[in-house]
């Protein structure tokens, strides 16, 4: 068939759906044909399946509707090659930098969440100070204005079931998976290309479904949950990273996951080197090829680390689909101090597990007033604990301890320098041994 | 008063235009699921509550049966509520296809609700899969025409579309004699009008 019956046919195919070209869009589509001569056909139905799917403006296509669409099919086209299995291990373990957590803040009047876009500078202005105290605020609000223990009974008529004591325990993160809103957040750019993203809660990760829209992605889980295994394809989208993963991907990131039995994480806290100790335990390790190869190392720097300021002493792990966030502080000695109420011993006498339920219940990894812990101001987000990570790694001065609460691990590993304490934990099993060095 | 919020939301639907659609209410579709959830559950306590008093649920005629009763009819006032509200929702969204095409503008898609733009895009691939099985399109000509062609007047800025086997350039208040089918979808998306003389 020449090029003129081609066009023609592209034309008549499209038409009927309704849709119009322009002259570059045309071009466009005829190049991106013209890459599978022999299967023309097919590439023409998916490329008018993928239009479908995309939401376009207008439709009229023009140039970017279709190079959008045909440089995702191109990027699917690609991905089937065998070199995705060295992304795949490198998708076991993600660091995530600090600095490009998005920050989301709350509007209650909408009742939405957006992306804060815009430079956040490291020394902020009076209002973000005031912004910091706010958002904190908001975020409880919200949490709690979802619960139903909190909201407005649909009749005023007395609930006779009502259980005073439970109103304490509604802030779970289980929670989340009851989403009622809608929320929309404006896209990251790295993912413009797949425009909209209808996204749905499920465990802490978010399922999504790609439909694109004008670059906002919204959130959708009223009455419909069911939609799930409706959509075509999933991806998976976290908070903290913004890494959209294909569902397929994150299928196989958690088969992996369940197969990395043998993964270990061993932390040690509190460990004090000097420039020519440091060098000593990299000869160390030079030294043990296995562990060499086979090991990553990750240093977080603590609170009295010079040049450091305290932003940095918390880091967040991406492990194949969980999320571990370390932070190393002296966090239940500051708890303590500036605790205004003592915590109840009802339940537990346990300082470690109030520290962990506060920590939880608050949705932030340090709450406290600035004055007791600087925090950059416009970086106050990224301690945040909602949604709450899997695994919380609090490094302390303190005695060792593991606390499971509301599905989080939570454990303290110890003081490597005082009592020779360290901790493993299995990320498979969610498993933490605390260990310790015979001395 | 029992109902009132479900009720409240159709009279919303009734007082717009018909043919248009508002902004999908979803603050008070949540209520109102809401209090559908409250009468289930009082009236479960209810019909426990004459359970428990060894009476028989069949023949029993206290006030609490009255009570259940109640109950149960808004639980099923605000279900038909519900329903009717997604349906002539629904009923609109489907017409959209044919008057406004496979894309609706960023006003009206504003105004769905997610599982409404779902419900569009599915219809509209259903329509598609037939016009594509018969390999004609049947949004076109909805009125028989009594000429294939027609004079129309541009009123927006478009640029160069291809149309048939050429392509067109159509700048605002150009004038064009184009074929009807393909001028057709133009002038339902408001982007151009029939010239009359």
């Amino acid at each position: 068939m020449g090029a003129a019956g081609t066009r023609k046919k592209v034309q008549r195919k499209f038409k009927l759906r309704g849709f119009t070209f322009k002259v570059e869009a045309l071009e466009e589509a005829l190049a991106f044909l013209s890459r599978f001569p022999d299967a023309e056909d097919d590439a023409l139905d998916l490329l008018i399946d993928e239009i479908d799917k995309e939401s376009l403006k207008s439709s009229i296509l023009d140039r970017e509707a279709i190079h959008r669409v045909v440089s995702l099919l191109l990027d699917a086209d690609a991905a089937v090659d065998p070199s995705c299995t060295v992304a795949s291990n490198r998708a076991a373990l993600r660091v995530i930098d600090a600095f490009v957590i998005p920050r989301f803040r709350y509007d209650p009047i909408k009742k939405v969440f957006y992306e804060h876009t815009g430079r956040l500078p490291i020394h902020g202005e009076a209002g973000d100070k005031a912004a910091l105290y706010r958002d904190r605020y908001q975020l409880l609000l919200q949490r709690l204005s979802r619960d139903k223990y909190f909201s407005r009974p649909a009749f005023d008529t007395e609930i006779t079931d009502s259980d005073s004591c439970e109103t304490i325990r509604v802030l779970y993160p289980e929670r989340l998976k009851e989403k009622e809103e809608i929320s929309k957040f404006p896209l990251h750019p790295y993912y413009s290309l797949l425009q909209k993203l209808v996204f749905f809660f499920h465990d802490l990760n978010i399922l999504l479904s790609i439909k694109s829209f004008s670059g906002t992605m919204s959130i959708h889980v009223g009455f419909h949950r069911w939609r799930i295994e409706k959509i075509h394809c999933h991806y998976s989208w976290d908070l903290t990273s913004l890494v959209v993963v294909y569902c397929q991907q994150k299928k196989i990131l958690s088969g992996l996951e369940k197969k990395a039995v043998n993964d270990m994480f061993v932390i040690l806290s509190d460990v004090w080197l000097d420039n020519d100790e440091f060098g000593k335990l990299g000869e160390m390790i030079e030294a043990r090829p296995r562990l060499k190869e086979q090991s990553r190392f990750l240093f977080i720097p603590g609170p009295d680390d010079a040049d450091l300021t305290a932003f940095v002493i918390f880091c967040r792990i991406k492990f194949y689909t969980q999320e571990i966030v370390f932070f190393r502080q002296d966090l239940l000695y500051r708890m303590r101090r500036s605790s205004l109420i003592p915590p109840s011993t009802e339940e537990t006498s346990d300082p470690f597990e109030h520290l962990v339920a506060t920590i939880t219940h608050q949705g932030h990894l340090c709450p406290l007033p600035l004055t007791v812990q600087p925090i950059i101001w416009n970086y106050d987000h990224c301690l945040q604990l909602y949604p709450t990570p899997h695994t919380i790694v609090l490094g302390d001065r303190n005695e060792q301890k593991a606390f499971k609460y509301t599905g989080i691990t939570c454990f303290n590993p110890g003081s490597f320098s005082n009592d020779s304490t360290f901790a493993a934990y299995r990320p498979c099993t969610k498993e933490v041994e605390l260990s310790a060095l015979e001395s | 008063m029992y109902g009132r919020r479900a009720s409240q939301l159709l009279r919303e639907l009734a007082c717009s235009e018909s043919g248009q659609l508002t902004a999908f209410n979803s603050d008070a579709f949540d209520q109102v699921i809401k209090e559908c959830k409250e009468h289930n559950m009082q009236l479960q306590s209810l019909i426990r509550k004459i359970e428990d008093e060894n009476l028989d649920i069949q023949t029993t005629r206290n006030e609490d049966h009255f009570g259940a009763v109640i109950h149960h009819l808004s639980l099923i006032r605000n279900k038909r509520c519900l329903m009717a509200y997604m349906y002539n929702r629904a009923e609109t969204i489907q017409s959209l296809r044919w008057k406004v095409g496979p894309v609706l503008p960023q006003e009206i898609q504003e105004k769905l609700n997610y599982s409404e733009e779902e419900y569009f895009k599915n219809h509209s691939a259903a329509i598609e899969s037939c016009m594509s099985e018969l390999d004609l399109d049947l949004t076109v000509d909805m009125v028989p025409p009594k000429d294939p062609y027609i004079r129309v007047r541009v009123l927006d800025d478009i640029g160069e579309v291809c149309l048939g086997d050429h392509s067109i350039s159509l700048t605002k208040h150009s004038l064009h004699f184009l074929r009807r089918t393909d001028a057709e979808p133009f002038i339902s998306q408001g982007m151009m009008e029939e010239f009359l003389e």
